[in-house]
């Protein structure tokens, strides 16, 4: 490279990439590209809103291409999920206390409505009917999305993803003793739930 | 080993994972190019911002470096020709100063026989 070329690249802040890092792109972009629509599924069982659910996958690939491409390809997939994971939790916390102010703010309107106007509408079949006409896999996929935050994701990150314990503790941020609690609590709920139709 | 009812679960998010539809997944391969490009972006480009910190600090560490030594007041090695330095500055007679070393070294060397002479 010429001693211009160089200064060019100097001044202009860009640099030839490197046949590593070429790779090492390459490497980063399969990696997304496999675990985006576990993701995205996952962000969605969690928020049950599509474009929330799309968003937190967003905000994850661009914190964790920022902050972790660097870091050994073996770390990838638990550091990715502990982002993803992270939003998810913080967009729990949000929604949380959006809800109680709703809640709070909506008290007063509600005690002035007739209770005809509170009663379940009945075009609308009750719950149990409308699992009835769910396929078996909606069912299952319903069954995994009523569970509680944390013993979701220890489910589809130690189930689902195949993470080891140790690497779901590090996704969850919590110890390998309570990712064994919340996941033996997740398949006790699922078989409860599913037992009917999994005797 | 996953039992009946788990293997059950994970097929049926695995079919809900291919079965997304072509908005969510186009938005997911954007979503990851961009991603990737950003890291590409972060290793091959530093911001203008940190070029000038760079910089900066480097000319502080050159600055800090020569330093000391142009403020150095007190050597810690006498060094060959500082006294007549100093005599040149003072503007004392060279002679007066050579006496003075003769009579210091003399007290010296006395003092040093005195002590000797003293215990013997």
């Amino acid at each position: 490279m010429s001693s211009f070329t160089a200064i060019n690249h100097w001044m202009t802040g860009s640099v030839p990439e490197a046949p590593a890092e070429q790779s090492r792109h390459r490497a980063l972009d399969a990696f997304l590209g496999d675990v985006e629509r576990r993701a995205y599924v996952m962000a969605e069982m969690a928020t049950r809103d599509p474009d929330e659910a799309l968003d937190l996958v967003q905000d994850a690939m661009f914190a964790f291409a920022r902050r972790y491409a660097d870091k050994p390809q073996v770390e990838w997939a638990p550091l990715f999920h502990r982002v993803l994971q992270n939003r998810i939790r913080d967009w729990a916390r949000r929604q949380k206390v959006r809800n109680r102010w709703r809640t709070w703010l909506h008290r007063g309107e509600d005690a002035g409505e007739e209770p005809l106007e509170q009663a379940p509408d009945p075009a609308v079949p009750p719950i149990e009917q409308q699992l009835d006409h769910l396929e078996a896999t909606e069912r299952l996929q319903q069954a995994v999305s009523e569970l509680p935050l944390r013993q979701q994701q220890a489910f589809l990150l130690r189930v689902w993803e195949g993470l080891n314990v140790a690497q779901t503790a590090q996704a969850m941020g919590c110890s390998q003793g309570s990712v064994k609690t919340h996941l033996s609590r997740a398949l006790g709920n699922l078989r409860s739930r599913l037992e009917e139709y999994h005797p | 080993m996953k039992n009946p009812l788990q293997q059950e679960l994970i097929e049926a998010l695995d079919r809900r994972a291919q079965d997304l539809d072509g908005a969510t997944l186009s938005r997911l391969r954007r979503v990851r190019a961009e991603a990737v490009q950003q890291a590409s972006t972060r290793r091959s480009r530093l911001p203008g911002g940190w070029r000038l910190a760079g910089a900066g600090l480097a000319l502080g560490l050159l600055v800090a470096a020569l330093l000391p030594g142009l403020h150095q007041t007190t050597p810690t090695q006498p060094v060959p020709g500082d006294e007549l330095l100093e005599v040149a500055i003072l503007d004392v007679d060279l002679e007066v100063v050579e006496d003075l070393e003769f009579y210091e070294w003399l007290s010296e060397q006395g003092l040093g026989e005195t002590g000797d002479e003293g215990s013997a």
